[in-house]
């Protein structure tokens, strides 16, 4: 016993070194083979040529960019860059509606405890964990021309036909992805509202700021770091959501993800898709350095 | 300057409640804030709550539309209990998912113990490509896997939608035990040592225990993400079947969404369930 010991010290080092290669080996490989290199394909993807026969052949073009945003009327003439700067809006919309709604539910969630707490929170869970196809799929019936919003409203007096807005389009797809990102929104917001001390806000009353103050003063700082994090966490899946615009906008526009997905699977235009991809993966480096300024691993539990 | 008006502005500086008009409009936008808080939080409920409840109303109804109302029935779980092909492709996905959850726990629990408690080059390069799967569009992760499965030579299928979704999953196995491990008391650890327990003792029954919760909140989140990812095995799945495809073409290409309704209203009973199991035995906001 006390001779393995002894040898377990001498080697102490390298079984140490041993150990954690065992431990994060797997997991490093993992996120090296099915992250990182197929990022960098995408990269080479991007420059190459696709064959008749479907095969990629290495190359270095830049005609698949050049595809991308010069189009026949015109440079960013292209349906690409009509549906990449949609996206962008919808998305930007999205994240700015989702903060003016999480932020008092987050607030009061921090003041709330026990039985209040629980039902609060059971509320506002539910639809989160609710599969994001059906949270999607949940407004096809109340949007459109026959649609149980324009129902109710060509029911009343003075409305005499459906209204555009509540047809499938941009505000459906708004609307919708509000719903489905509220929760991402509502959680990190909530975290970083928790730390705040409460003192530091009773302290600001007794000094006499007035609640506006407060929340601009003392609440908003504080919980910036939350504030960016929900940002990024709803603003980029945003930007990149297929199903949403499918079963929202019913072909009236189409955004980012659905032009790569439709030119890949119809056209088998990998090359296309890949230089493309790469304007959504800009936005997700972009998040992700912001991500890692702002918060710890630790906290993201 | 009248007494009172210096009054005035100096409670404006400093604030202390008293004669002026200026607390009383505080005390009014107060009392208004504190109304207007819980007002604007039950409409966004409603909103949250609004199409699910609908759905839920549709499923046991005749018409697929709420108005005009049609009949109670149950001819619509019906149609999705003898939708061979719909139930087919749920069970597949939850055993993608629970394959896919499953590789992701072996390999994220171990890393999480790597990051949260060992030093090493390039560690915090790793803390940063840990959370890449959590941040990368799904269409992104789709299209670059395609692109290296066939330029590896892997053809689509069960097997590549579970590599894609284990390495999806990672991020929510890694990140709550990070966390845990991070505020985990280790004199505990010390404790069984100094009592004689071996290392793997100390592992199983001290260290293990703490975590679990973490982990097993980590597995239900990467099994729900596998289970309701659409674009990743859309790209990467082949023919394979999955519940979301299913969904997806009955939506999309109109093949009758009577099933769709019973469908989506179990799986919100089965999640509200959970959830308040969940809810009331422990304090859940640790884990998501």
């Amino acid at each position: 016993m006390s001779s393995f010991k002894k040898l377990d010290d001498a080697f102490g080092g390298r079984s140490e070194r041993a150990k954690l290669a065992l431990m994060a080996g797997p997991g490093v490989g993992w996120l090296l083979t099915l992250i990182l290199a197929p990022a960098a394909f995408l990269v080479m993807v991007s420059f190459a040529e696709i064959n008749s026969s479907y095969d990629v052949v290495w190359s270095f073009s830049v005609s698949n960019y050049r595809e991308l945003f010069i189009g026949e009327s015109g440079l960013f003439q292209t349906p690409f860059v009509d549906s990449f700067i949609l996206s962008l809006r919808i998305s930007a919309v999205t994240t700015f509606l989702t903060v003016v709604l999480a932020y008092p539910v987050a607030y009061l969630l921090t003041r709330l405890s026990g039985r209040r707490f629980k039902i609060l929170l059971f509320a506002v869970l539910v639809p989160f964990f609710t599969i994001f196809i059906v949270r999607i799929y949940s407004w096809l019936s109340l949007f459109g021309s026959q649609g149980l919003i324009n129902n109710a409203l060509v029911a009343m007096p003075f409305i005499s036909e459906p209204v555009g807005a509540f047809e499938y389009g941009e505000l459906a797809v708004i609307i919708s992805l509000t719903h489905a990102f509220f929760p991402y929104m509502l959680l990190t917001l909530y975290s970083s509202l928790e730390g705040i001390d409460y003192g530091v806000i009773e302290a600001s009353r007794d000094l006499g700021a007035t609640r506006l103050e407060i929340a601009k003063d003392v609440v908003v700082p504080l919980s910036a770091q939350g504030l960016i994090t929900g940002c990024v966490f709803v603003f980029v899946p945003a930007l990149g959501t297929f199903i949403t615009p499918q079963f929202l906008a019913r072909g009236k526009f189409l955004m980012i993800a659905e032009v790569l997905t439709g030119r890949i699977n119809e056209l088998y235009a990998i090359n296309y898709g890949a230089a493309g991809s790469l304007f959504l993966i800009i936005p997700t480096i972009i998040a992700f350095a912001i991500v890692m300024r702002t918060t710890s691993l630790e906290a993201m539990g | 300057m009248s007494d009172s008006e210096k009054y005035s502005r100096l409670s404006r500086l400093v604030g202390r409640p008293g004669l002026t008009e200026t607390v009383s409009v505080d005390r009014i936008v107060s009392a208004f804030a504190s109304y207007g808080i819980w007002a604007l939080t039950i409409g966004i409920v409603v909103f949250l709550w609004l199409p699910l409840s609908q759905i839920v109303a549709l499923s046991f109804t005749e018409n697929s539309v709420l108005f005009p109302l049609g009949g109670v029935t149950l001819q619509n779980y019906v149609s999705l209990f003898t939708n061979e092909s719909l139930l087919a492709a749920a069970r597949q996905s939850a055993f993608v998912a629970t394959v896919s959850a499953g590789v992701a726990t072996l390999l994220g629990v171990p890393l999480g113990f790597a990051i949260a408690r060992h030093s090493f080059r390039g560690k915090s390069l790793l803390r940063g490509l840990v959370i890449v799967p959590l941040l990368m569009p799904g269409v992104i992760m789709g299209i670059s896997l395609l692109i290296l499965f066939r330029v590896v030579g892997l053809s689509s299928g069960f097997f590549t939608t579970v590599l894609a979704h284990s390495v999806y999953g990672l991020p929510f196995i890694v990140l709550p035990v990070v966390a845990r491990l991070a505020v985990f008391n280790r004199n505990l650890e010390e404790g069984a040592r100094d009592l004689g327990a071996d290392g793997r003792a100390v592992l199983q029954d001290v260290t293990l225990p703490i975590i679990s919760p973490a982990i097993a909140a980590g597995f239900v989140f990467a099994w729900l993400r596998s289970f309701e990812d659409f674009i990743r095995v859309f790209f990467v799945g082949g023919t394979m079947d999955a519940l979301t495809k299913e969904m997806y073409g009955m939506v999309v290409y109109s093949q009758g969404t009577e099933a769709m309704d019973p469908m989506a209203t179990i799986i919100v009973l089965v999640i509200s369930l959970a959830l308040a199991v969940a809810i009331n035995f422990r304090d859940i906001l640790e884990y998501v």
